[in-house]
């Protein structure tokens, strides 16, 4: 009787967690560079990081500009006329899933050319609340800080829509981030557009997590990484045909390096 | 008492004291929730504090200040927000139930702070509204708005100077090389971005390390639109018997997506046009032939030059069609088919222009050789099968099938068909990526052959290696017995800036080595290259065995951009060569040897001042030989003797120029903008006897006289914004004087001078967002002046052209629009004379939710008298006599899918 019953509530449980309906948005962020390399005239880059949320976690990505145009899938998902079907390669320069229930994120950075997956646990900036708003938009937007992979950032982040996301490894406001820049203005995040679908057409975020890709901690990706630009440090070196010269590149000069 | 006691006790409390608030968060069915934001809002909006909840829906905030009106709020995604003054909260445990929501936000567009023009590495992306205003049909009326897009009079694109190799759309390759047929026909209705990407790798494997070197536009299409099917169906007629129906038709569904394009009309709208069959005379009128000036550049603004004239192909009358079907396609998993069908009608009436250079006076002459009808058919097929193995590999297969059939009034008649193989197959993994591609080319008729292999190994970040191997069998016109055979090694370290070449010809000896070193930091780059080569050549000649010519090269060039004053830039480069032509007599051996040796110096000097002022000096020289191996071995049978009496001419190529400009730019703020600039430049070229060659020797001999040309030139142009027009007026000038001196080559003549002018006038108007004008005024004016030796002009003339043109934009509503359009155009020369006056409009309807848009076009000539004169000497086109195109009132009707 009793396993008769659990099974009942289980089945139960399985028919109420498909007919729930689970709320999902998307946010599309401006993810740009201030150049660091003199000859490239000091253009800023600037590619689409893309956010999507619901109510077990977020995934964050950034599309790599050089292969934006060149999968299908990749355009469908921006117009949202498909479900997500993303393979793991270099059509994104970057990957977030930040699990809320276990508070981990789960990273694809970068390291060097090559591509590293690891998870972290307690991922979540510590912020602090500053007593400053601005409108950007709609919205009211409240400004905080922290100190963060290295790097002190400022953001503003809206009240007005309550979803504890941003971009890149920012997450954890009480409010969605609008704008995020790190104190020397190399980098920065603006919002450009937010939506909630009537429908949830992205049939399921992204799970990174899934891939059984994780195979670093924290720790040892940022040992890994010190040691690969150590040693770059010690000659020119390319990247996708571009040469990065021992003097311009140094440790400390991409957005992804955290001590 | 005891109440206002309490109050005193409790106010403060209320107010700034530090507080602390728990509670659980449920949903209306008492389930927790869990990672609800909680948080506290003060009566200024900002929050003080925030915190979530735990998996059992429970929450504490603590140690903040509490301020008057404060509000808890607690969110959820799922859940509609809750939202409570404090100090209407009880102070125990709070109980809060979150009632379900589907809380719909449709998308709201947070920042539109977009710039027009962004870039990030390759990538270059436009933001349309800034440039487009709801004029344009087509995708191509929208390309010739856009900053650094050139469309030229074909059709032909290009993207800061480099030529676009594709179009795709929503990343999906059509049409591939024939993308005007996309340009030309797709709406601009539909389109919603447009990005262009450089370095541009198809094969994704490899374009993290190997940058690919095309240039592609990428077209987004609406979101509005069902990628189903979209496109456009439309005929028209006119009183001219003019016609056309056309349609261009894509589908990008899943795993197929199709394009159909079919265009046939019989005026001569090529949508698919071969540019060398073409030139053009105004272009030509409008580009001194002689200096290399430095072309203004186009300021960023929203005020975009109406069309003026929809056809200017005024020299061309036609038949044309093109039907075209493209369907690409995924056959399962892993099959991936790209398959085009294209057929082509031209029946073309044109007038051939004919230039030919004239020697004495450095000038080119064009003919007018009349009416010229040309005939042909194309047809061809190209498909593409891909089939990817797994993740790291992947076979492709292509294969072209074409034929063609040309016919001319010359009656000249040539049929051409072929049928080409390639075969590729590519793997990666993360340790030994590695490519092989194998080509199998077959062209029926004539059984030539060639086969080329390509090996290259990658290793990512360090080096790869390439092999070609090239077999062919009398490809081309060369002797169908002979088998050639060479090989290609390529050698690159990317991390050490080395690269290695080595080309190996089998048959007919030749050898290539070349190696190149490159050195970088931030403000300097420096390149050393080094480069072998050896050549045998078999002569027919029994006598002799072959002819060995070795060439040695180096180069040395270093860059500086950024010198640590920032303000400077220069490069210099130094090259050294060493040539020897080693003649070999088979029973005597070595009969003679010839050596030249030359260095070559080319120094560019800049300053630049906040980009604005710049002055620059550029000095090069070179080496200029004479074609030492230019020998026909029926003279070395004939002279075996010369071969000892050889000696290597030579002369230097010297060229130096200065230049100095000044750009003045504050276009959004005070509506200025101003460049002058000033340029000299002076050039010697060695003068070859080519006489001498056909008499005496294989080598041409050496003048004692150089050809010296001097130009100067001066431009000015300026830009102003008018605000009470809404409308930018542009001014630019250019005066050119260049002196070519001929004192040797042809015995009577000294020199020519030529004196150009230039004055170029628009305004471009958004005076109102119903009424826009652009109006435009280009007088061109050239002398050239051929004197003779004593001083005696030997002739004078003078081309004066005049071009005014004015176009009005009327917008009675977003559904009736269009432009009036009037060109005038005055060209003369000599005793001759040629007028065009013609007047185009050209306007459209849309009903609003309708799919049907219709479109009016109508063309008047006023008058039109000209004379013909075919002897004038000039440096440009000067003859204009074209039959235009007939007054004609064209009603077409579209309908959008």
């Amino acid at each position: 009787m009793k396993t008769t019953y659990k099974i009942f509530q289980l089945a139960f449980l399985f028919f109420l967690s498909i007919s729930v309906f689970s709320q999902e948005g998307k946010a599309v962020y401006e993810y740009s560079i201030t150049s660091v390399k003199k000859s490239s005239n000091g253009r800023t880059g600037y590619t689409d990081g893309i956010l999507y949320f619901n109510n077990l976690g977020f995934n964050y990505y950034e599309i790599n500009p050089q292969k934006a145009n060149l999968t299908p899938t990749i355009n469908k998902l921006s117009d949202n006329k498909g479900s997500i079907t993303i393979s793991v390669n270099e059509d994104f320069l970057f990957e977030h899933y930040f699990d809320i229930k276990t508070s981990t994120s789960y990273i694809k950075d970068r390291i060097f050319i090559n591509y590293v997956n690891y998870s972290r646990e307690n991922s979540i900036p510590v912020w602090q609340l500053i007593n400053e708003k601005k409108q950007i938009g709609k919205y009211i937007c409240q400004k905080a800080t922290t100190n963060f992979s290295g790097r002190d950032w400022i953001v503003w982040f809206t009240a007005e829509l309550p979803y504890r996301f941003g971009p890149w490894k920012l997450h954890g406001l009480p409010g969605l981030i609008v704008e995020a820049s790190d104190s020397e203005n190399k980098y920065s995040f603006i919002l450009k557009t937010v939506q909630i679908p009537s429908k949830p057409v992205y049939s399921q975020i992204y799970f990174l997590k899934n891939e059984n890709k994780i195979n670093k901690s924290y720790i040892e990706y940022i040992e890994e990484k010190r040691k690969k630009y150590e040693s770059l440090n010690a000659k020119s070196a390319g990247i996708g045909g571009d040469k990065i010269s021992n003097s311009s590149f140094k440790i400390g000069e991409t957005r992804d390096i955290e001590f | 008492m005891k109440f206002i006691l309490f109050l005193s006790l409790l106010l403060p409390n209320l107010l700034y004291a530090q507080k602390s608030i728990k509670g659980i968060v449920t949903t209306s069915s008492n389930e927790p929730i869990s990672n609800a934001t909680v948080f506290i809002q003060n009566n200024n909006s900002l929050i003080i504090k925030f915190t979530k909840t735990d998996f059992e829906g429970k929450f504490v905030l603590q140690n903040f200040d509490l301020q008057s009106a404060a509000l808890l709020r607690i969110s959820h995604i799922n859940f509609k927000q809750f939202s409570k003054k404090i100090e209407l909260l009880p102070d125990t445990l709070i109980l809060i139930q979150l009632i379900k929501d589907s809380a719909i936000l449709n998308e709201v567009i947070v920042n539109t702070k977009i710039p027009p023009v962004r870039t990030l590495g390759d990538t270059t992306r436009y933001h349309l509204p800034s440039f487009i205003n709801g004029s344009e049909t087509r995708f191509e009326d929208i390309l010739k708005k856009l900053p650094g897009i050139i469309v030229d009079d074909y059709g032909k694109l290009s993207f800061n100077g480099k030529p676009i190799d594709k179009v795709l759309i929503e990343g999906q390759d059509f049409f591939s090389k024939d993308y005007t047929l996309i340009t030309k026909t797709l709406s601009a209705e539909l389109i919603a971005s447009i990005e262009a990407i450089e370095n541009f790798n198809e094969e994704f494997f490899f374009s993290d390390i190997k940058k690919g070197d095309e240039t592609v536009l990428n077209v987004g299409i609406k979101k509005n639109i069902k990628l189903d099917l979209f496109g456009e169906l439309g005929g028209s007629i006119g009183t001219y018997k003019d016609w056309q129906l056309a349609n261009s038709l894509f589908s990008l569904s899943g795993n197929k997506q199709i394009g159909v394009i079919n265009n046939y009309n019989n005026y001569g709208e090529d949508i698919k046009p071969t540019v060398s069959e073409q030139t053009l005379i105004k272009e030509k009128l409008k580009n001194p032939q002689n200096l290399s000036y430095s072309s203004r550049e186009i300021p960023i603004t929203n005020f975009t030059p109406l069309s003026t004239n929809v056809n200017n192909n005024r020299n061309i009358w036609a038949n044309v069609g093109v039907s075209t079907v493209q369907l690409n396609t995924k056959i399962g998993k892993s099959f991936t088919l790209k398959s085009l069908l294209t057929f082509k009608k031209n029946n073309l009436e044109k007038r051939e222009i004919m230039s030919s250079t004239l020697i004495n006076t450095a000038s080119l002459l064009y003919i007018d050789s009349g009416k010229q009808s040309t005939r042909y058919n194309t047809i061809s097929t190209e498909n593409n099968l891909e089939y990817l193995i797994n993740k790291n590999n992947k076979i492709k297969i292509e294969a072209t099938i074409s034929g063609s059939g040309f016919a001319s009034d010359n009656n000249l008649t040539t049929k051409f068909s072929g049928v080409k193989f390639n075969s590729y197959y590519l793997s990666q993994n993360d340790n030994k990526p590695y490519y092989f591609k194998g080509t199998y080319l077959r062209k029926i008729g004539n059984t030539n052959l060639l086969e080329v292999a390509i090996f290259k190994l990658q290793n990512r970040n360090d080096y790869s290696i390439t092999s070609f191997t090239n077999r062919y069998n009398g490809l081309l016109g060369i002797d169908s017995n002979t088998t050639d055979i060479s090989q290609f090694v390529k050698i690159i370290d990317q991390q050490n800036g080395i690269n290695t070449n080595v080309y190996k010809k089998i048959l007919n000896h030749k050898i290539i080595f070349s190696s190149s070193f490159i050195r970088s930091n931030t403000n300097a780059e420096s390149y050393f290259d080094y480069k072998s080569s050896s050549n045998t050549y078999t002569l027919a000649d029994p006598l002799f065995t072959n002819n060995v010519h070795m060439e040695t090269e180096m180069l040395l060039l270093s860059i500086k951009d950024d010198w640590s004053m920032k303000n400077f830039f220069s490069s210099m480069q130094l090259s050294w060569q060493n040539a020897e032509v080693n003649i070999i007599h088979k029973n005597t051996g070595l009969l003679n040897s010839f050596s030249v040796k030359g260095i070559r110096p080319n120094f560019l000097f800049g300053y630049k001042i906040n980009g604005r002022n710049k002055i620059g000096f550029i000095y090069s020289s070179y080496n200029q030989i004479n074609d030492i191996l230019s020998y026909m071995p029926g003279y070395i049978q004939q002279n075996p003797n010369y071969f000892n009496n050889g000696k290597v001419e030579q002369g230097s190529v010297k060229a130096k120029e200065f230049g100095i400009s000044h750009t003045y730019n504050d276009f959004f703020n005070n509506g200025w903008k101003a460049i002058s600039g000033f340029t000299y430049s002076q050039r010697e070229n060695p003068v070859f006897n080519s006489s001498k060659f056909t008499n005496t020797s294989i080598f041409r001999s050496r003048e004692n006289a150089n050809l010296p040309q001097q130009g100067f030139g001066v431009n000015f142009s300026v830009d102003k914004y008018l605000s009470f027009l809404r409308s930018t007026l542009s001014i630019s000038t250019n005066v050119q004087k260049v002196v070519n001196f001929d004192n040797n080559s042809v015995p009577n003549f000294k020199k020519n001078i030529i004196n150009y002018f230039t004055i170029k006038s628009s305004l471009k108007s958004g005076y109102k967002t119903f009424l826009n004008f652009y109006t435009s005024f280009e007088l061109n004016s050239t002398r050239v002046n051929v004197l003779q030796k004593n001083d005696q002009i030997f002739s004078t003339n003078r081309i004066t052209n005049l071009i005014f043109t004015n176009t009005l934009f009327i917008k009675f509503s977003d559904k009736l629009y269009g432009d009036v359009s009037n060109e005038f155009a005055n060209f003369k020369y000599g005793g001759s004379l040629s007028k065009t006056n013609y007047c185009n409009l050209h306007f459209f309807f849309k009903p609003s939710n309708s799919p049907f848009s219709f479109h009016l076009f109508g063309r008047n000539i006023f008058n039109n008298s000209s004379q013909i004169t075919n002897d004038i000497v000039a440096p440009f086109i000067v003859n204009n006599n074209l039959p235009l195109l007939p007054r004609t009132l064209i009603l077409s009707a579209n309908l959008k899918l």
